[in-house]
């Protein structure tokens, strides 16, 4: 079993007593891309935020790499961590290569990392241009590599992807995949898009209303999307009557998800039947009991929600 | 020790000692100017004569200078949202304090450079040592650190840089008639008003014969005590509401 680089017991924090944070129980392995996902204003960064003794919990309790976190030991469990919380922080009056250097300084690091981490996000070339001629997105990497700086077991990336170009974007996503096996870091990143979590992270943690509602992996979240059977046959009416009366009756789903619901891809199956999947055998007998009947059968499709729909679901459900 | 080169290291572009030497370049010329057509046989103490004007020329001038001073050392960060970078690697006290600290390095180089400017002319026409111009220098840097912290406070407070400056106007103001308002105590009320505060030489004019008289009281210690004391207070006041609202701003 891998040790737990970060693990929060009933975390909680509220403000104006409305909670942003309820009682959130994280749990990231060593040398994993924890995706922490979740709608905007669901509590990601002030988690985060926490994670770093940014702002003072409520109640709860943080334990990050091992050690139980205080405000007496946070300054020395957070060397060994990196961090990059909302907009990228920097000097403008500074170059990125002085900006780096004010890490290192405060770190104890030798000045030899800055090059090291400004050729991981390829900044070399820009290392002597102040900070405030940067774009966006070049603060963005000169946020990301004053995080890399000292190569820390914990690496924190809150949005990192904000203000990039889609090279950029993809560029990060590539070095964020990197990091685990290269580094031995281990990643926890935020996001409000699960397509972007989806391609870097194997364990994610979605968070709604502050409430932290699904926790696990990737694959554990497929599984629990339901999986469905669209059948469209020249007389869809008589096709219903007919399974409602027959043995394949359980596979009708309760009225509304029944056919013609399926909004999501209207077409060409709109008007259609749609079933709980059943199994290979039992959708070999449903077709010859459906062509026996003499219906035609036109289209028989196997369909489940998106991931992005099923989280959006699961977002909606919190809300509500 | 590393924390504090940090804060010096922020500093680069910034000017701060530009501004300084500009300031006392001014005070300079100033002076040279008011020497230039003097007539000495119209007063009894040119060593009062030119503590009087030395500090009325800081009131004028060096209040703005410390908010624009104060601001840029806080608004460093704020421009840069550096404070959640920042945090992670040292204490929100430790912050505040180097800040505090570097302020000071600046201000006790500009408080000895006006005291040396001070003690030269001073020597000039009376020559040897006087514990004027030490008492100068602890008049200047007192009301110099209670003018920066204020205004250091103000500026961690304030989300618009307009506000201290603002303020620092207005102080300005006040402290020139702290001077000449000298039935009114407003000169203890105010850290602008110190300059008048401390000063320990009255001046008396005839103004028949054209005749100024400048005479020596015994240096305010008591005073220099109470401006100590609201140091202090606005040093503690200043780091618990940094320590406590760092991250809102």
């Amino acid at each position: 079993m891998k040790t737990a680089i970060i693990h929060t017991d009933n975390l909680t924090k509220s403000y104006h007593r409305r909670p942003v944070v309820d009682g959130v129980s994280l749990l990231v392995e060593e040398n994993s891309i924890y995706g922490f996902l979740g709608p905007n204003g669901a509590g990601k960064t002030t988690t985060m935020k926490m994670l770093l003794g940014l702002t003072p919990k409520d109640s709860g309790s943080i334990s990050i790499l091992g050690h139980q976190m205080n405000e007496k030991n946070r300054i020395a469990i957070l060397k060994e961590t990196g961090s990059l919380i909302e907009n990228p922080s920097y000097y403008g009056n500074l170059t990125g290569y002085e900006n780096l250097k004010i890490s290192c300084t405060l770190k104890g690091l030798p000045f030899s990392e800055i090059d090291r981490v400004l050729k991981i996000v390829r900044m070399d070339s820009q290392k002597n241009k102040k900070a405030a001629h940067y774009s966006l997105g070049m603060k963005q990497r000169l946020g990301i590599a004053n995080a890399l700086l000292g190569s820390p077991r914990l690496l924190l990336l809150d949005e990192p992807t904000n203000g990039l170009d889609p090279a950029g974007i993809h560029e990060m996503r590539e070095l964020i995949k990197s990091l685990p096996h290269k580094y031995g870091m281990t990643v926890m990143i935020s996001s409000h898009l699960l397509s972007e979590i989806e391609q870097v992270s194997d364990t994610v943690g979605i968070i709604s209303n502050g409430r932290l509602i699904y926790q696990g992996l990737l694959s554990g979240l497929r599984a629990k999307n339901p999986r469905f059977l669209i059948i469209k046959t020249s007389d869809n009416q008589k096709a219903e009557t007919a399974i409602a009366k027959s043995p394949f009756a359980h596979l009708l789903p309760p009225a509304p998800q029944n056919a013609g619901s399926r909004q999501s891809n209207p077409s060409p199956l709109s008007q259609a039947l749609c079933l709980s999947c059943p199994s290979d055998r039992e959708t070999a007998d449903l077709t010859k009991f459906l062509v026996e009947l003499g219906l035609g059968v036109y289209r028989i499709q196997e369909q489940e929600d998106s991931l992005e729909e099923l989280y959006l679901k699961m977002v909606k459900e919190v809300s509500l | 020790m590393k924390f504090l080169l940090v804060e010096l290291k922020k500093q680069k572009g910034q000017f701060s000692g530009l501004l300084f030497l500009l300031v006392f370049s001014f005070t300079v010329l100033w002076l040279l100017w008011c020497l230039d057509d003097l007539d000495f046989a119209c007063f009894n103490d040119i060593t009062g004569l030119l503590i009087t004007n030395l500090l009325l020329m800081n009131t004028i001038l060096v209040p703005l200078v410390l908010a624009v001073f104060a601001s840029r050392l806080a608004d460093v960060e704020r421009l840069g949202n550096t404070y959640k970078w920042l945090c992670t690697m040292e204490s929100s006290g430790c912050i505040y304090r180097c800040k505090a600290i570097v302020g000071a390095v600046y201000l006790i180089i500009f408080a000895l450079a006006q005291a040396v400017l001070f003690a030269l002319a001073g020597s000039y026409f009376v020559p040897g040592f006087s514990i004027h111009y030490i008492q100068y220098f602890v008049t200047l840097l007192a009301v110099y650190e209670a003018i920066f912290l204020f205004q250091l406070n103000l500026s961690f407070a304030s989300s618009s840089q307009l506000l201290p400056l603002f303020v620092s106007v207005g102080a300005t103001f006040t402290g020139i008639f702290s001077w000449f308002l000298n039935q009114y105590p407003l000169r203890y009320l105010i850290p602008w008003g110190y300059f008048a505060a401390l000063c320990n030489v009255g001046m008396y004019y005839q103004e028949d014969i054209r005749y100024s008289t400048y005479t020596w009281s015994p240096y305010p210690v008591l005073w220099l005590v109470i401006l100590l004391v609201f140091i202090g207070i606005e040093y503690l006041w200043g780091s618990r509401f940094f320590r406590k609202h760092i991250l809102d701003f």
